[in-house]
């Protein structure tokens, strides 16, 4: 039942390529559809969550219809489109660099203020501690370091899937997760919580 | 780092916690698991840093594709497409023509009925954001995400971040091998 569901969708997916790579704007369109999300996601885990990410994300599925042809089939659409993403990326970051983000916690679309999310002020102030240094040291990473536990801890590829994006092979996979595992646990290990945040106080 | 007592054995241990060893080096592993206590802290550690990397997006939640995104990019698709025509050789300018107009006509069109149909319903983000890490999605969910600070990482007895101090000590560990 799910492997027919799952065998559907991969047909389906299947028809909507052959019907882009016909020039159909609407086959690529239902694609866009479908891998927009997991792009967005990545971009944001990749060069920060700055004001490029819409821009660098329609680029990739821009630079995707153009060279649609190329698409042979033979890997999945979701590597070839990270594969696509993952180089727009390197070049941003190569020219831009990583964008300081500390600032944006402010301004978290949306969300509730501490009060209102049932959190004490020594709670928000920890919050925000434990995710600077967070950045902080992803920030830090070499990039391919940073790529490869983004790949493995957030995204949740296989190592076979991180060979492919990466193009390298499955032995550098590992070397590159396990340093960059290596070098997050150093960092975050000299982390200790400001005074008079760690009192977590019970919530009634 | 020369000396350092472990050799490969950090590294296995990282394939470990991500259930990709097998054969003779998970064998291997497992032996020397049994007798490495800073080894077996180290493989601990990687699962519980797996754990603060999907919290930290908790406090910071990843944004979604605004309402326009898929509109947006089909409407450059569709900018490009006359200039794909009229780059037909010169014997085909007239069939090129031609096609230009279909275009516009079909684009048209397109842009009347089509999207609407194509764009997603607006769904909340944490809803949305379900798929590539589920264990990711999950501690996006408010009241998890406090329990995992709670328990992780409120640091009331001056433990460090990743557990206890001893964790510094794989600074110390050889450095990787160089990429492969």
């Amino acid at each position: 039942m799910h492997e027919e569901t799952v065998a559907g969708a991969a047909a389906a997916e299947r028809d909507l390529v052959a019907a882009a790579r016909a020039g159909d704007e609407r086959a690529f369109e239902a694609l866009v559809v479908k891998y927009q999300d997991r792009i967005f996601r990545f971009i944001q885990r990749m060069v920060g969550a700055a004001d490029v990410v819409e821009d660098l994300a329609q680029e990739v599925f821009i630079r995707a219809y153009r060279s649609i042809g190329e698409f042979k089939g033979d890997s999945s659409l979701y590597t070839w489109l990270y594969k696509i993403a993952l180089n727009l990326c390197r070049n941003h970051y190569r020219t831009k660099g990583r964008r300081p983000q500390t600032e944006e916690l402010d301004e978290a679309d949306g969300s509730d203020s501490f009060e209102a999310a049932g959190r004490t002020p020594e709670q928000e102030v920890f919050r925000r501690e434990f995710w600077e240094q967070l950045r902080g040291a992803l920030d830090e990473l070499p990039p391919e370091q940073r790529e490869a536990v983004v790949f493995c801890d957030l995204e949740g590829m296989s190592y076979e899937e991180m060979a492919e994006v990466m193009g390298v092979p499955i032995g550098t996979v590992r070397s590159r997760i396990f340093r960059g595992r290596r070098a997050l646990q150093v960092r975050l290990a000299a982390y200790r919580a400001p005074a008079g945040a760690a009192a977590p106080g019970r919530r009634a | 780092m020369s000396g350092a007592p472990c050799g490969e054995f950090p590294e296995l241990a990282s394939s470990y916690a991500d259930e990709r060893l097998e054969g003779a080096d998970l064998l291997r592993l497992e032996r020397h698991l049994e007798v490495c206590a800073a080894c077996r802290e180290f493989e601990a550690g990687v699962r519980r840093l797996r754990g603060l990397l999907q919290a930290g997006e908790a406090i910071r939640p990843l944004r979604r594709p605004p309402a326009g995104f898929a509109a947006a990019v089909a409407a450059r698709i569709a900018a490009e497409a006359p200039a794909r025509v009229a780059a037909f050789p010169a014997g085909r300018r007239a069939s090129a023509w031609i096609a230009l107009a279909a275009a516009a006509a079909a684009a048209a069109v397109f842009f009347a009925v089509g999207w609407q149909r194509l764009l997603p319903a607006p769904s909340e983000g944490l809803e949305a954001g379900r798929g590539a890490a589920p264990a990711a999605v999950a501690a996006l969910e408010e009241g998890s995400m406090e329990e995992y600070l709670n328990r992780h990482t409120l640091l009331a007895r001056g433990a460090t971040l990743l557990g206890r101090a001893e964790e510094v000590e794989f600074a110390t560990f050889s450095a990787a091998p160089a990429d492969r």
